[in-house]
């Protein structure tokens, strides 16, 4: 505990409040006590990505916060060696080494064991096959990946042809990156084209294998409405050629039968890391003028990479849709890009994912159970920072732009959006963490902590948008690509900027407009 | 009538095109497709007309409007193609007034109905309503005959102590004759926004009647010792200008003067700037580095940024320290009616209402005499004098709308239905360059005025979260001018791109929804009326409860629905506590709780009136 602690705020000119620091064993507490309302900013040690000390001013020592959900934090202490034991005890507190001591272990909702359990339930994947009609004719849910023979960063039940064979599973399996063969993600029930990921083949410069090339056949003539699939390479060429020198790559056309490759150009994750870094720095700029800012963004090139995803994900909804062929995605290990853009494509296909529960089932089905390191991406524990990267966070605002596109066609907001990417660094439910399901039950995971979604679906009445005109209403979106239609996602990355926001909140105004329509219709026909 | 010819789409990536017909006729251009749908081109509203090389398919023809609608058609022969380009660059050049639209266009309406409308906006009845004439200002006849200021309108208002000499000598002492006026009266503060023209001092002149006229406006304002005198001209241009023998006030000489200058760029830049805007916009295959580095080399965001901020300078001189405040530039006609508007709308709620901003216009730009004929070039004349000015302001207030979405009476499609007839030279409002030449042109005999064909059509343009509760009378609004908050208007520039656009407009349903309550609750106590009547006393408990249910609901959910609510998890010991941050789940949700009991005390307690929503 830290008395007369000064908060500053980034753009108020205002004389700063004074109050009180608490260090709990979650949460970092500042407690104003200036103002005549009494006013708290809770800081999860876990959302803190890095604590600075600043040179000393007149006022004091100043600390520096950067929070991992962009959250800036700039307190002036009195006393140094204060100043020095919270700085010590914050990176302690902020970088625990072993998954036991992450929050999600002692966060307690007083909640029975069986309604835990029902909230593990809620999200059934096999739920979500059934309703793209999988098992039928063509797919199965196989359990040759049941002990994680196959592969171990993939779930036990994944969704192959029923063409291939365990023979051609496995041979498959061994000719690509880290076993991660060709699977379903999508199938679109219309025309039986299906969107399919799976690693980069291990075809250094001229290695083929006959399994995985049988395993392509097989996925492509579960579609007969197409005599050819598409295979997307994700990465930019160049990325994709300089990995054949380590004896990995990308399909070579004249081996496979009727595939079309194609590369896309999504760059990997030290670009992105990098990107949203000097991103971050634009949005910390105290008074930028006008240029500074238009170059800032210019020159982070955030935007352009999620033109780069967003743009992936329209051309495999339309292979799917208008071509009706398939579509088998990868990067190098099918676990960051090909996460993105397989979401994004059933995205748009489908209306059940822009629904709370269909958005709930495609994070977890493309990005918790097919192995997206959750962990290492978002930096849950102390490790290599070269593996953190904001994949995640640029899938939401893929989403978040196709609200701006689309602004009736999702049942959720944007505080949706924010609230689950919140969580997705708080560490406070157990769906995020680890890096892929058989991490998650050598955790015990789901005995031991809580999932986020049953939370989340209880604030459905704040999380909703006013303006969603209903499940059947949409089917397929075709979102325009074009560098206007981009824009800088303030409600993120400027979040905890109070002064920056649009001063009226028209979000609120129409969820009560719906919320008063409804209770005056219920009025109206009781009357009646 | 030219057939067979191809309209392509600017943007679309195939290389689709409408085929259809093509009509010239007196006023339009006409494209009727094979689909039977039109295309209307105002003569007027077209810029330019360019020939681009011979392709296969024929002789394009490309034809940008000022409206910044850009069409692309093909025509087959090279004949008719060269037809059209000449008969297109005659129609669109107007050598006299009275080719001008306005004098042809006869909506049916009689002649009685045509004065009524003129009459629509009495900007007599406007001063009245600002509390002017008032012990300290009064309406001076001095400019009734024109002999003043040619550019001014005939009726203004100065202070009681500015006697004639004064207005004579200090009219004398500024450029073209545009001596210092009351704009803008602020009856709580009793503060004012003048405008005038640069004075003529260049190294040393004064002038003793124009200080005196500076220290008579400093004194009508009791509130308040000093005035301010704001430059909205770059430091360095204002310089420039002494060397012509024109320039900008010395502290030295005027009493209680604090001299500011804002540094908004001269007509010349803006227009080179919007055409670097319209080049980026209009370019195919734009990578998003292009386009955001386009739109920084255009300065466009950054001058509509500095208008903002000129006027938030003058919005906190008046409404914070209660001084009055004189503004100018170099002839006073334009930056100063783009600051002196956006001031009193920032200031005065009844701006924001549709009527209220068609007076906003009436009275700081077409009576000030903003040279429309010549920014808008409506004649064939210099195209140095062609500049956004307007567009800028408009721009600008809609930059507003985005940060004060209920604080507008009018939405997006009022801003652009204006922006379209200032071009449009259809209506008589915005046609000539000042009063005095409008009158010589019989406006108000021969032409219509635009304001009753908007308030007819009032129903489109009306925003459906307008909440007037939210702004009562003279409710400050203080927009945030952070570079953040300031975006592209898609919609002005690519307005005709269709296929640019948020693929849905939540403009319809919102309306609906708001139009479905409102229908609703009448419903409701049309209901309880019947009930009450039919059943008498007898009943009378159940009736009570209804109205229990029905009633308080509008005025809390003026506030919030979540303010109410109780906190889970968090132990609560005060009654008034807030939480913000990143801590779990439930605390983003007590976060908006705070938001609101913040939001609610803060709108009563504020000093000036002063609305601050933090959300």
């Amino acid at each position: 505990q830290v008395e007369n602690v000064k908060l500053l705020d980034r753009y108020a000119n205002r004389k700063t409040a004074n109050g009180t620091l608490y260090l709990t064993a979650t949460h970092l507490i500042y407690v104003d006590a200036s103002a005549e309302v009494r006013k708290e900013t809770w800081i999860l040690h876990h959302h803190i990505a890095t604590v600075e000390k600043l040179p000393l001013t007149t006022a004091g020592y100043p600390l520096l916060i950067h929070c991992k959900n962009f959250h800036v934090a700039h307190f002036v202490i009195g006393q140094e060696r204060d100043c020095h034991e919270v700085y010590t005890s914050l990176l302690k507190l902020s970088q625990p080494v072993k998954p036991e001591e992450l929050y999600a272990f002692s966060y307690n909702p007083k909640m029975s064991k069986e309604n835990r359990e029902i909230g593990w339930k809620l999200i059934d994947l096999k739920v979500d096959y059934q309703r793209m009609g999988i098992p039928n004719d063509c797919w199965e849910i196989t359990d040759v990946n049941k002990d994680y023979e196959v592969c171990n960063t993939y779930p036990p039940e994944i969704v192959v042809p029923r063409a291939a064979n365990k023979a051609v599973v496995i041979g498959s399996s061994r000719f690509r990156s880290r076993g991660r063969i060709p699977v379903l993600s999508y199938l679109y029930k219309e025309n039986n084209a299906a969107i399919c990921r799976c690693s980069q083949p291990l075809s250094g410069f001229s290695a083929r294998c006959l399994e995985d090339e049988q395993m392509l056949q097989a996925i492509r003539e579960a579609n007969p409405g197409s005599p050819f699939m598409y295979v997307v390479d994700t990465r930019p060429k160049l990325n994709a050629m300089a990995n054949r020198a380590a004896g990995k790559g990308y399909e070579n056309e004249d081996n496979y039968d009727n595939i079309r490759f194609k590369f896309i150009g999504i760059e990997n994750i030290h670009v992105m890391r990098n990107s949203l870094q000097k991103l971050l720095e634009v949005c910390e700029m105290k008074s930028p003028s006008m240029s500074d800012f238009l170059t800032g963004l210019e020159n982070s090139g955030w935007l352009r990479h999620i033109k780069a995803v967003m743009d992936a994900g329209v051309f495999l909804a339309k292979a799917v849709k208008d071509e009706k062929a398939s579509v088998l995605v990868h990067c190098s290990d099918g676990w960051d890009r090909t996460a993105q853009v397989c979401s994004l494509a059933s995205l748009l296909l489908d209306p059940f994912y822009r629904t709370f529960k269909g958005f709930m089932v495609l994070i977890e089905k493309e990005w918790i159970a097919m192995g997206h390191k959750f962990s290492h991406r978002c930096g849950h524990l102390c490790g290599d920072p070269k593996e953190v990267s904001p994949v995640f966070t640029q899938f939401v605002e893929c989403v978040w732009q196709l609200m701006q596109q689309f602004p009736c066609t999702f049942e959720f907001n944007e505080r949706f959006l924010l609230e689950i990417h919140d969580h997705v660094y708080s560490c406070q439910f157990g769906n995020f963490l680890g890096t892929c399901h058989k991490e998650r039950e050598d955790l015990k995971i789901f005995e031991k902590t809580h999932s986020l979604w049953p939370f989340l679906l209880q604030k459905k009445q704040e999380l909703r948008n006013p303006l969603y005109k209903g499940f059947t209403a949409y089917k397929e979106l075709q979102p325009n690509t074009l560098p206007f239609s981009f824009q800088f996602w303030c409600g993120m990355y400027n979040r905890f900027d109070k002064g920056m926001h649009p001063k009226q909140c028209v979000l609120d105004h129409l969820l009560n407009c719906v919320s008063q329509k409804v209770k005056l219709e219920d009025d109206a026909s009781e009357l009646e | 009538q030219v057939e067979q010819v191809k309209l392509l789409d600017r943007f679309s990536t195939s290389n689709k095109s409408l085929t259809g017909t093509l009509y010239l006729t007196a006023t339009h251009l006409l494209f009727i497709d094979s689909s039977q749908r039109e295309t209307w081109i105002l003569h007027h509203h077209i810029a330019a007309v360019e020939k681009l090389p011979l392709t296969t398919s024929g002789c394009p023809l490309v034809i940008q409007c000022k409206n910044f609608r850009i069409v692309h058609f093909v025509v087959p022969r090279e004949r008719d193609c060269h037809d059209i380009y000449n008969s297109l660059l005659q129609l669109s050049r107007t050598a006299k007034y009275e080719e001008l639209y306005a004098f042809s266009y006869n909506p049916k309406q009689n002649e009685s109905e045509q004065f009524k409308g003129w009459q629509l906006i009495d900007l007599a009845e406007e001063y009245k309503r600002m509390g002017v004439p008032n012990a300290n200002w009064q309406l001076s006849d001095a400019n009734r005959d024109y002999k003043i200021c040619e550019t001014y309108p005939r009726e203004l208002y100065v202070p009681r102590t500015a006697s004639k000499p004064i207005i004579v000598g200090s009219s004398k002492f500024r450029s073209k004759g545009r001596f210092p006026v009351l704009s803008y009266y602020h009856k709580n503060k009793e503060a004012a926004i003048c405008r005038c023209s640069q004075p003529l001092s260049g190294f040393s002149a004064r002038c003793l009647e124009d200080e005196h006229m500076l220290q008579a406006i400093s004194k009508a304002n009791p509130s308040n010792r000093y005035m301010y005198v704001m430059d909205t001209r770059p430091k360095l241009n204002a310089m420039a200008n002494r060397a012509a023998g024109k320039g900008y006030e010395n502290e030295d000489n005027y009493s209680n003067i604090r001299f500011q200058f804002v540094g908004i760029e001269n007509i010349h830049v803006m227009r080179s700037s919007l055409q670097k805007l319209l080049e980026v916009s209009g370019t195919k295959g734009l990578s998003v580095n292009d386009f955001l580095s386009g739109l920084e080399n255009s300065g466009w965001l950054r001058h509509i940024k500095a208008v903002l901020d000129a006027a938030v300078f003058l919005v906190k001189a008046i409404a914070v320290e209660s001084a009055s405040v004189l503004v100018h530039c170099s002839d006073g006609w334009d930056r100063t009616s783009q600051v002196c508007s956006l001031g009193a709308l920032l200031l005065d709620s009844y701006y924001r209402t549709i009527k209220g901003f068609m007076v906003l216009i009436e009275k700081d730009w077409i009576s000030f005499g903003h040279k429309f004929s010549d920014r808008c070039c409506q004649l064939d004349g210099d195209p140095k004098e062609i500049s956004p000015v307007f567009t800028q302001f408009l721009e600008s207030v809609w930059n507003l709308t985005e940060q004060f979405p209920q604080a507008f009476e009018f939405n997006e499609a009022f801003l652009l239905q204006i922006h379209e007839h200032v071009h449009s030279c259809q209506f008589g409002n915005f046609l000539g360059n000042c009063q005095k030449e409008r009158e010589e042109l019989k406006l108000k005999e021969k032409t219509y005025s635009l304001w009753p064909f908007l308030l007819d059509e009032q129903k489109i343009y009306r925003n459906p979260l307008y909440n007037p509760d939210f702004c009562p009378e003279l409710t400050v609004l203080e927009p945030n001018t952070v570079s953040f908050n300031f975006k592209f208007w898609r919609n002005m520039y690519h307005q005709f791109d269709r296929s640019m656009h948020p693929r849905q407009s939540v403009f319809n349903l919102v309306m609906n929804m708001s139009e479905q309550n409102k229908q609703l609750e009448e419903d409701i106590k049309e209901l309880e009326a019947k009930i009450k009547r039919r059943n008498g006393q007898s009943d009378a408990v159940i009736v009570k409860e209804h109205q229990q249910s029905a009633h308080p609901v509008p005025t809390a959910l003026k506030t919030s629905p979540c303010f109410k609510k109780e906190q889970p998890l968090i132990p609560v010991n005060e009654a008034v506590r807030t939480i913000e941050g990143s801590n779990a789940a439930d605390n983003r949700y007590s976060e908006f709780v705070e938001e609101f009991s913040k939001a609610e005390p803060a709108i009563v307690s504020l000093e000036y009136g002063v609305a601050r929503m933090t959300c």
